[in-house]
């Protein structure tokens, strides 16, 4: 049986010999199978001798379902999200052993986050450690880390509360990103057709910055502007991608593993802007008029991160 | 010359006559009749017993009949709720028998079957408490009290993931 796990196809084999010697014809079948090669990784919980598990396994008779063949157990744990796969981990020492098997994790991360994830696997041991590291942000705006700003909507939103132009206002959020991938959308939900570039900044405040009356990127922050250049710890902007409006979808994926920013809009990756965000960050924003708002959107898709 | 029908026969040694086509949708007779040539002797299939191979010729000869009109593409998406009626319906039997034809389809080597009955399964599986779960597939707890909290509490990051 082959198993496509993406780029590569992995030919699992049955973990056990055939038991029916007399059984020429079931012996050449397993002959022709390769050898057992992707149990690398036991479940930090695997107290008991796997080679028992298995041994338990082989007396059923394809009754029931644990007496599948392995490969067979992790095919069909591969059609089960997450939520349901640690369900069945629960069950016993068998199924906690298939559903942390390693192989089953990189399918199931490659599958959900996309090829280029390779990249910033190689800080974790396991894949299902490295799936753990996704996250999307379930911050907030801090209400003590802003400047002239009003929050609403379980402080998801925030506006510009002064009605005079140029004074910037900046606000962080909750909490803090240090490590693994964390992604986030935001909804751009009022922005002047002639408020563009610096008039509406998104992006990653460092720990340190502190003068809420300031836009994010000029004392050590990165951002993305609204006329689609990008800044970091600069009052001048780059040329980085197409500029965002009212409306907007804007979503943030910011990876501590290899240290980058990368933006999207409407769904449509950008690219990557930054590649020197270290130490401890929070999604920020710059807004420069009265009445510019923008919310955090609950609950977005972590996008595929094949360009 | 290639012969329109050929011969299967089962671990209890009834004879079946196929046609060739459908035959071959099992890759693993596919090769055996590449190997063995222009033969009359029938195929033996000494892992498949006569029940389960007329279930899987069944599924074969409707699908041969009926051609799926999305044939592959998209394959890498595992999605659930995708299985087609008749195929739904073909796969409403008692588990050991839902089980023998993961096994004939995985010997057989007939991907299409394999991944349908498979999705039966995690849809069973779908949703459901550990206990839940044990009850449905006869699963017997062998975690002590403190192995069951111990697992209960290294899988709740999983509770407020929410990607």
């Amino acid at each position: 049986m082959e198993l496509c796990y993406g780029e590569t196809s992995y030919s699992f084999i049955a973990s056990q010999e055939p038991q029916d010697e007399a059984n020429q014809f079931e012996m050449e079948y397993y002959k022709s199978l390769p050898h057992h090669h992707h149990m690398v990784v036991p479940p930090s919980n695997a107290i008991v001798d796997i080679n028992d598990l298995f041994q338990q396994q082989q007396s059923g008779n394809y009754r029931e379902l644990q007496s599948l063949p392995f490969e067979i157990l992790l095919h069909i744990m591969q059609y089960l999200e997450v939520e349901s796969l640690v369900q069945v981990s629960r069950t016993n020492h068998l199924f906690n052993y298939i559903c942390n098997d390693d192989e089953l994790w990189k399918y199931i991360c490659i599958n959900k986050f996309g090829w280029t994830i390779k990249k910033s696997k190689s800080l974790y041991s396991d894949w299902k450690t490295f799936y753990r590291s996704f996250n999307i942000y379930k911050g907030s705006w801090d209400s003590n880390k802003m400047g002239k700003m009003i929050l609403s909507n379980n402080k998801k939103s925030i506006t510009h509360a002064g009605d005079y132009l140029g004074s910037y206002q900046s606000a962080r959020g909750t909490l803090p990103i240090k490590s693994g991938l964390t992604y986030w959308e935001f909804q751009v939900n009022c922005l002047n057709a002639n408020q563009t570039g610096f008039h509406l900044v998104i992006g990653l405040v460092p720990e340190s910055f502190s003068i809420w009356q300031t836009y994010l990127t000029s004392n050590g922050g990165w951002g993305y502007l609204a006329d689609g250049r990008k800044a970091y710890n600069s009052g001048n902007g780059v040329s980085y991608a197409q500029g965002f409006a009212q409306g907007s979808v804007v979503g943030v994926l910011v990876d501590m593993n290899l240290k980058t920013m990368t933006f999207y809009h409407n769904g449509k990756c950008q690219g990557v802007a930054f590649t020197n965000v270290e130490g401890t960050v929070y999604p920020g924003v710059s807004l420069l008029t009265g009445g510019q708002s923008i919310s955090f959107i609950d609950n977005p898709q972590f996008p595929k991160l094949d360009e | 010359m290639s012969m329109s029908t050929v011969k299967l026969e089962s671990s209890d040694e009834k004879i079946y006559e196929v046609e060739r086509d459908i035959a071959c949708m099992s890759v693993t007779i596919k090769n055996m009749l590449e190997d063995i040539g222009d033969s009359d002797a029938p195929i033996p299939l000494p892992n498949v017993t006569s029940t389960i191979l007329e279930k899987v010729l069944e599924y074969c000869k409707h699908h041969h009949e009926h051609p799926s009109p999305q044939p592959e593409d998209k394959k890498d998406e595992k999605r659930l709720d995708d299985i087609p009626p008749y195929d739904r319906d073909f796969c409403k039997v008692d588990q050991p028998t839902l089980f023998e034809l993961i096994l004939a389809a995985n010997y057989l080597d007939i991907k299409a079957l394999l991944d349908v009955t498979c999705k039966t399964v995690a849809n069973m599986i779908r949703g459901k408490t550990p206990e839940e779960i044990r009850k449905i597939f006869n699963i017997k707890n062998d975690f002590t009290p403190d192995e069951e909290e111990q697992i209960r509490k290294e899988n709740e990051w999983c509770e407020d993931k929410g990607n």
